[in-house]
């Protein structure tokens, strides 16, 4: 589904990225981990074609996002769905309309019908209908995640990413967020990309994650895999997390 | 009566377009006993091509119909399981909200009170900290206010140098033109010159200053609010009037009279290019004019009024921003307080002139 290919990204001389590679395959929860700074984010946004990638290719649904046509880069924006740390709802507009959104912008479909597809998407991330008139200034942080996550599902993508899903919840709404994810790859068949480090969602969500350490990816693999490894920056990464 | 509907092709977001318009006709018809949805040629469905098709099932059992799915394959059946349960319907007709012309104006006569409240405690509040800390110089944070002088003055020299000379140069050249017609065309230079420091420079410099510093105070306080930057101070026991306010009023009491000094020195500059090259008098010849009849008040009136515009500004640009709730306040207020700084500074501009001219100064 998504091949990184030699991937190095450097600023101001200091390498984010030496050489990494990976394969994320289609129907998994794949996690990218690592410290603050570690360049997870850079990482994610290289992906989603929001920052530019300095030397080596990232291959997406078997395109190289560095060649493609603006057609082919269309296409595959409607094919995947992204999910900021925060949301980033549109602030001027209400549930609806923000789940909305893509379909009023990409199809000449009645208003009626786009409500009702907003309005299950709605439900189907585990929000009430009544939700659907509140403007995004109105919800908490774990409710505008899942409009967030409802909204990058319209079009219904093959490819899911998520930044920091559950980064500043309270313990029952991340877990609760957790058991949707693992919900909508089962019921919508996604790839799920996520940057993480709550233990809680490595141990229970993931099926393969990489964790990046000093510009180096130094595991890629599962959670079992990863507690048999007898390497200290990963045996220090999984326990500091489960000191915090 | 046709009551077979054939689902084929494509259901995709954008394709159902013209497969809506079919179901609607067919649910138009109104087809009798046993309707059938044949999904025997669906070749893709996406979930809102399944919405649809929901939809309409929902709309026939409201008929007390119940349409049969055939050839439904095991893939696209849990599909539509699932899109079943989650399936919401709701009317979201926006409800228009009950408009009473005696409630409006009254709500909006109350809160253009409170805000005036408001604001004149606000204004009593910097006053008393503002006599506090003249009584208390040391009290007086240099290096904040220096550091707004530095950011309101330095930047703003070259937009009011140079706007300054050209409204000099044509406020002179159009001058000239009308009293040329009456043979006195020499008169431009202690005309325009005095127009241009009692009410033209401070004026213009106090609008530039506005639409610079009002608005920058607005938008740093209003950030400053959101990053609760300003709840940490106050937690600290740091004053906010003292720290953030105070400075950047004194930042422009000291600075408006230096711009609007150099506003003048910019016209006059414009006035005397323009008067040499349309009137061929000299540089020379036009200072002498000036130190003949443009008596040293007019230049002083406009230093005095700039401190005042300065105060006002600072002011106003700060009680906005304090103003600031949430993140999408910062615009509107950054908006508003250029546009109310602008305001009062016409009026209190005006309500000087008047009152300058009834004392004879």
């Amino acid at each position: 589904m998504i091949k990184v290919k030699n991937l190095s990204t450097s600023f101001y001389g200091k390498f984010v990225h030496k050489n990494i590679s990976l394969n994320i395959q289609e129907g998994e929860i794949f996690g990218i981990l690592g410290g603050s700074g570690s360049g997870k984010t850079t990482l994610l946004r290289q992906m989603i074609m929001l920052d530019e990638i300095q030397q080596g290719s990232i291959e997406i649904f078997g395109y190289e996002i560095k060649k493609l046509k603006s057609a082919q880069r269309e296409y595959i924006k409607k094919n995947w769905g992204v999910l900021f740390q925060f949301g980033a709802l549109f602030s001027s507009m209400n549930v609806i309309e923000n789940i909305g959104i893509m379909l009023k912008e990409n199809t000449k479909l009645p208003q009626d019908i786009i409500n009702d597809i907003a309005y299950t998407k709605l439900k189907m991330v585990g929000l009430d209908a009544d939700v659907g008139k509140l403007y995004p200034e109105e919800l908490s942080g774990g409710m505008k995640k899942r409009v967030a996550i409802a909204r990058s599902l319209a079009l219904d993508p093959k490819i899911l990413f998520l930044d920091e899903p559950t980064s500043g919840l309270d313990p029952y709404s991340a877990k609760a967020f957790d058991e949707l994810i693992l919900e909508l790859r089962d019921m919508l068949g996604l790839t799920v990309v996520i940057i993480t480090h709550e233990l809680d969602t490595i141990q229970n969500v993931l099926d393969r994650f990489t964790i990046i350490s000093e510009a180096n990816l130094v595991f890629t693999g599962t959670y079992d895999e990863a507690l048999k490894e007898n390497n200290g920056t990963i045996n220090k990464f999984l326990n500091q997390n489960k000191k915090g | 009566m046709k009551n077979r509907l054939e689902i084929c092709g494509d259901w995709q977001y954008d394709s159902i377009e013209n497969h809506i318009k079919l179901m609607d006709t067919f649910y138009q018809e109104n087809p009798t006993g046993d309707v059938i949805f044949d999904f025997k040629k669906l070749n893709k469905i996406d979930s809102s091509g399944m919405i649809v098709i929901i939809r309409y099932i929902n709309l026939f059992k409201t008929k007390h119909i119940n349409p049969q799915l055939e050839n439904l394959s095991e893939k696209h059946k849990n599909m539509l399981e699932l899109y079943q349960t989650n399936y919401t319907h709701k009317d979201h007709l926006p409800t228009p909200p009950k408009t009473n012309l005696f409630e409006d104006v009254g709500t909006s006569a109350a809160s253009t009170f409170q805000s005036f409240k408001n604001f004149l405690y606000f204004i009593g509040r910097i006053l008393v900290m503002f006599l506090i800390t003249l009584r208390h110089p040391s009290q007086i944070r240099f290096k904040a206010t220096i550091n707004q002088i530095d950011i309101a003055a330095i930047y703003i020299v070259p937009i009011i140098g140079l706007s300054l000379f050209l409204v000099g140069f044509v406020t002179a050249y159009q001058g000239a033109d009308q009293l040329g017609k009456f043979g006195a065309s020499i008169i431009v230079v202690e005309m325009s010159t005095m127009s241009m420091f009692r009410e033209i420079a401070p004026f213009l410099a106090a609008v530039v200053v506005a639409g610079r510093s009002a608005s920058s105070y607005t938008a740093q306080i209003g950030t400053m609010k959101i990053t609760e930057e300003i709840s940490a101070m106050k937690t600290m026991g740091l004053d906010i009037d003292r720290f953030l306010i105070i400075p950047r009023i004194v930042a422009l009491i000291i600075v408006m009279p230096l711009i609007v000094f150099f506003a003048d020195m910019a016209a006059m500059a414009g006035e005397m290019v323009i008067v040499k090259y349309h009137l061929n008098i000299p540089y020379t010849q036009f200072l002498e004019r000036i130190y003949e009849y443009v008596e040293i008040r007019h230049i002083l009136l406009g230093l005095c009024k700039a401190p005042l515009f300065g105060i006002l500004i600072a002011i106003i640009g700060c009680y906005r921003g304090l103003q600031v709730q949430k993140g999408t306040d910062i615009g509107r207020y950054t908006t508003k307080s250029v546009v109310d700084a602008i305001f009062w500074l016409i009026i209190v501009n005006a309500l000087i002139s008047l009152l300058s001219i009834q004392l004879g100064f």
